[in-house]
């Protein structure tokens, strides 16, 4: 897909939207904190993430941290990461662009916790995932990276083969709650 | 029976009509289906599931045994639900069951004279074993179902619209009565976060069956109160806790017209669910009219009912003495009927001054009656007397519900004090309190059960008359005779009285009847009741719908499915597309109206003398990189990999541990340290966690990671004679040339990076082209463009049986190397996953099945048995592929046959029952086409 595509749009209550992902890359290290990885965060200008529940941010992206020793780099539309992250981790790692294996679903509004409840088995109340954590969950068959920005505010990166699947159950789910 | 002009719960100005077997009624907001029958002047509401007898409403509650109705027609019917557990709604059709032709008039009532043949055990007896066998089973059965069973179910869809949803919490209360509220509140003032959730439509328990102005009652809406504005609770009612399962996740339901389902997940578990009232056992204890103490009382205060106007409680316990001075307050003549020979006096006190004569030292012996209560006979100090009554309150003691308890891994233990199972040892996280932990008193508290103290303590009465219809289990007609008969017969453990009888089972699941049953069987045995033993509860609690626990995601919203890239474009070209493990994939494209056996010849025929493309998106793709990557993939290949030159890929095969083959594909060097390996569609996502689980344990020494680029990278077969012409279009026609077999060249196509490597699953020259997910339909229309047809699934596995390439249907787990003809695929250079496992001797005997090929002139099925002679067990072998073959003109199978390569020329029968099929198959090499590989090189 090229455009974004507006699957909810309650206004406040609830909007979702469906857009590709223009630059994600995966980024492995051969050791759990390579050195590697300290020259890739002092070029993009992020602290390495301890676990793998903060997000890290730089100017244009995110950094998640999904195994002990591989990240997620998301990119903004003007942020192109595959070749300054080859640049930098050289032979120290491996670079793969993964920008077509997932789509961006935006999820926002006061009813998106209720919504995401309905088929997610994480604690999105006050003591579980809090506004700048991301897990890494399942939506039936789809793994899923949920990346909660701020209270009622997630970004959600879905695998493109599933996307078709996973909207329709969103567009469902929201129709259930009378959306 | 008559409803009180004040009192209660219920709404007096909300009158409510339903339906009763077609029968107009009213009642009000507020009142159950039991209370407003009862308020209606009913008391036969169903007939027994055995014996057809007249029954009337026994509980108020869950433990409801007898008032089993349907609610609802049609296909929106609902069959066997407690008319206890039924909050009345406008318009609500509710139905008897188990009657025929009416509840008054029930025919089938005639089994009841049969009753003294029909005791426990007679349908294993009469119908089965020795001398009747099997087939007489099979006559009987047809008839036997017809007379059993209560109400009936619906064929079609739940059509209510569900839904489900998952919660979290620190604490989840179980219970909504006086001790799970002080609970909630003591813990969520703390800022603790709570889940409190409530069978009962409103909150309060036992207190809702209390006058108006009793201490409880007070209690109860200062609890209301404080716990209204508390941010941190959050109180469920309507909802039923059915089940507890394993890491503090426990099932909750709310039924009605739109069921939900919660899926609570606790860090700690209170459990306060009271406890439920026993009966006594004596003949005609199931006339309608005779009903659980606590239960009319319930009626009285919380429905504004009097459930009779002549009444007498039997009791060996003090808890019937509130109620017989309540019901004599409210007009009711009551005799109070107990088998201990004094009360205290302040007891006694309050008898007199409410009106209320008592019997001491009595007990009653029998109920008399028929469709409703007329009389009971007592035995007492002064000999056998007979008082008239049209109703009879039984309080027989408590039984804690410890379920869920029990059900979290909390055993019972049996409590002489309490006459009643009370919960053992505790874990941690879960706590029981109130009347569930044998707490009785009228106010319990949070910090669980004191010390007993009775002021008349009770007595341990379980039967209090012998005779036919002396029934234990009310829902199941078990009677005190089967359960002594169970005993004679040597059924003497818990779980055996409970199969051969039935004691315990139905939508009651035994709450009235399961502590009387024991205690009857460790009289028999002469043991006590703990020597005797319990039983451990399973979920669910309480009856759960079908519906519910479906919820609203059924089909494609649950199973989801996998789309390749191209999905869209392929069905814009006619593909119909079929299911392929987790993906959907063109199975074939309609041309003209073609039918799936028509197009598949037309697909292949273009395969076989043009060019033709097909989407294998889905194969598995995995980018390896690392200075250890070669390693990997020869410690996972049986191949070597060692010598793979940058720029070449290489097919190779993986085995499990235990040495059957596992998984194949082609894997491509793509740099000095980096690769990509590709997997079948099947096997993709196990692959990778194989490797994944390995690097993460293992080998964790090898400096190698690994990447899914599956969805990353689309994927398109490009096979046929002329496919070096189409590429020749889109990338120059030196290139195209150039590019030897197993190459690999990276280039673009209108922007769109382009992967391709020459290689081969149908037999034809072909390539693979691979392209970013976004770019595969610029690339598809180009390649379209260019002159390629378009083939799907079923000409993809046909056109490789003729080849006769090995896929799912011979890697089944159960194929060694040989097996599929590939050994000299194993190195014998390096170590590998499944290399010794593999020499084991069973592996290697002779007598394996090998793969073969089969040519036969009628039509093969996968699945058809191989014999030689007449078949013995699972035949001499199985066709695992088979295929019409336009090419040859000819059906093809691959098949998995004993000794296969020793039997080529050989004609083997193949079996196929499933279709009725017998024929004639010839045994050959599994290459039908170009075993030399001439086309395929080019």
């Amino acid at each position: 897909m090229d455009d974004a595509i507006l699957l909810i749009d309650k206004g406040e209550d609830l909007q979702a939207v469906l857009r590709p992902c223009r630059h994600l890359v995966q980024i492995g290290f051969w050791d759990n904190r390579s050195a590697s990885a300290e020259r890739l965060a002092d070029a993009l200008g992020f602290t390495l993430p301890e676990d793998g529940q903060q997000v890290a941010d730089f100017p244009g992206g995110w950094v998640y941290r999904i195994a002990p020793s591989r990240l997620l780099l998301l990119g903004s539309e003007d942020r192109p990461l595959l070749p300054e992250c080859q640049t930098v981790i050289g032979q120290g790692g491996m670079v793969s662009d993964i920008s077509h294996a997932k789509l961006l679903l935006d999820l926002k509004g006061s009813a998106a916790v209720p919504l995401l409840c309905r088929g997610i088995t994480l604690n999105l109340g006050f003591a579980g995932l809090r506004p700048g954590c991301f897990a890494q969950t399942r939506l039936h068959d789809a793994s899923i990276l949920l990346h909660r920005l701020e209270e009622a505010q997630f970004q959600l990166l879905i695998p493109t083969s599933y996307a078709a699947a996973v909207s329709d159950w969103f567009k469902d789910a929201a129709h259930l709650m009378r959306y | 029976m008559r409803r009180l002009t004040s009192g209660g719960e219920i709404d007096r100005n909300r009158p409510l009509r339903f339906s009763f077997d077609g029968r107009p009624l009213q009642g009000f907001a507020g009142d159950t289906l039991a209370s407003a029958l009862l308020a209606n002047g009913l008391r036969l509401v169903g007939r027994s599931f055995k014996y057809h007898r007249p029954r009337g409403i026994y509980a108020a509650g869950l433990e409801e045994p007898n008032a089993l109705v349907t609610v609802g027609r049609g296909e929106a019917r609902c069959p066997n639900i407690q008319a206890t557990a039924i909050p009345l709604s406008e318009g609500l059709e509710a139905w008897s069951q188990n009657r025929w032709p009416s509840l008054g008039l029930d025919l089938q009532a005639l089994t009841g004279l049969a009753a003294p043949l029909t005791s426990a055990g007679f349908y294993y007896k009469t119908f089965m074993g020795p001398g009747q066998g099997t087939g007489a089973w099979m006559v009987y059965e047809r008839f036997i179902r017809k007379a059993a069973g209560l109400g009936r179910p619906p064929k079609g869809s739940d059509l209510r619209s569900a839904e489900s949803l998952h919660q979290h919490c620190q604490l989840l209360v179980v219970g909504g009565g006086l001790a799970g509220l002080t609970t909630a509140l003591e813990v969520a003032e703390t800022g603790i976060s709570v889940i409190l959730a409530e069978r009962d439509s409103i909150l309060g328990g036992a207190a809702l069956s209390t006058p108006h102005d009793s201490p409880e009652r007070t209690r109860r809406h200062a609890l209301l109160a404080a716990l209204r504005d508390l941010p941190t609770v959050e109180i469920l009612t309507g909802t039923q806790v059915f089940g507890a399962y394993d890491h503090g996740c426990y099932a909750a339901v709310e039924e009605g017209s739109r069921p939900r389902l919660r899926l609570i997940r606790a860090e700690r578990l209170c459990v306060a669910t009271g406890a439920l009232e026993r009966g006594f056992v004596f003949p005609g204890n199931d006339r309608p009219g005779v009903m659980l103490a606590g239960a009319v009382r319930t009626y009285l205060h919380r429905y504004g009912l009097l459930c009779g106007a002549r009444a007498l409680v039997f009791q060996n316990n003090d808890s019937g003495l509130d109620l017989a001075a309540d019901l004599a307050e409210a007009g009711a003549a009551v005799t109070l009927v107990d088998p201990r020979p004094d009360l205290t006096a302040e007891q006694q006190a309050r008898l007199d001054k409410a009106g209320v004569d008592s019997r001491l030292g009595a007990k009653v012996t029998a109920a008399i009656g028929g469709r409703r209560l007329r009389a009971v006979q007592l035995e007492g100090p002064q000999g056998p007397d007979r008082l008239q009554c049209d109703l009879l309150c039984l309080a027989g003691g408590w039984s804690p519900v410890l379920h869920l308890a029990s059900q979290a891994g909390v055993p019972p233990h049996w409590s002489e004090a309490h006459a009643a199972f009370l919960p053992g040892p505790l874990p941690p996280d879960i706590s029981v309190i109130g009347a569930a932990a044998g707490d009785f008193r009228a106010m319990p508290d949070s910090k669980g059960k004191p010390e007993t103290t009775w002021a008349n303590p009770p007595l341990p009465l379980w039967r209090s008359g012998e005779g036919r219809t002396a029934f234990v289990d009310l829902q199941n007609d078990v009677t005190a005779k089967d359960v002594r008969q169970a005993h004679d017969e040597g059924f003497v453990s818990v779980e055996h009285l409970k199969r051969y009888t039935t004691l315990g089972m139905g939508t009651d699941q035994g709450r009235t009847s399961n502590v009387i049953g024991l205690a009857l069987m460790a009289e028999a045995r002469g043991r006590s009741i703990p020597a005797t033993g319990t039983t451990r509860f399973r979920p669910p609690y309480a009856p759960v719908s079908l519906g519910a626990l479906a919820g609203a995601e059924t089909g494609s919203l649950f199973h989801f499915s996998r789309r390749s890239p191209l999905d869209g474009l392929l069905r814009e070209e006619g593909a119909v597309m079929t299911h392929s493990g987790p993906w959907l994939r063109a199975w074939y494209f309609r041309e003209n109206g073609s039918d799936l056996e028509s197009a598949t010849c037309r697909e292949m025929e273009i395969v076989r003398q043009d060019a033709a493309i097909s989407d294998v998106s889905t194969l598995g793709k995995f980018e390896i990189e690392g200075p250890d990557a070669v390693t990997l993939l020869n410690r996972l290949y049986c191949n070597g990999w060692t010598k793979l030159a940058v720029g070449k890929a290489r097919w190779g095969v993986m085995l499990r541990d235990d040495g059957y083959v596992f998984d194949d594909g082609t894997t491509w060097r793509l740099g000095e340290t980096r690769y990509l390996m590709t997997t079948t569609t099947a096997k993709a996502e196990q692959v990778l966690s194989r490797i994944e689980f390995l690097l993460a344990t293992a080998w964790q020494d090898l400096r190698v990671q690994i990447c899914d680029v599956t969805d990353h990278w689309a994927a398109i077969a490009l096979s046929g004679p002329k496919s070096r012409a189409v590429l020749a279009r889109l990338i120059g026609a030196q290139q195209a040339k150039e590019l030897p077999f197993l190459g690999l060249l990276e280039t673009a196509l209108a922007g769109v990076p382009l992967r391709l490597v020459r290689v081969s699953f149908s037999g034809e020259l072909g390539f693979e082209i691979y392209c970013p997910a976004h770019g595969a339909t610029t690339v598809w229309r180009a390649l379209r463009e260019a002159g390629a047809g378009a083939y799907g699934l079923e000409a993809l596995g046909a056109l490789r049986i003729e080849k006769g390439h090995v896929s799912v249907g011979e890697i089944d787990g159960r194929t060694t190397l040989d097996d599929l003809g590939l050994a000299a695929m194993a190195s014998r250079r390096k170590a590998f996953i499944g290399q010794v496992m593999a020499a084991r001797p069973g592996l290697n005997a002779k007598g394996r099945k090998q793969l073969v090929g089969l040519v036969a002139e009628t039509p093969l099925s996968s699945g058809g048995v191989l014999s030689f002679g007449p078949v013995k067990g699972t035949g001499a072998g199985r066709i695992t592929a088979a295929t019409w073959s336009p090419e040859l003109g000819c059906y093809l199978a691959l098949a998995l046959l004993r000794d296969g390569r020793a039997q080529h020329g050989r004609e083997v029968a193949v079996h196929d029952p499933a279709r009725g099929r017998l024929c004639k198959a010839l045994v050959r090499d599994p290459h039908f086409l170009d075993p030399e590989g001439v086309r395929q090189r080019g």
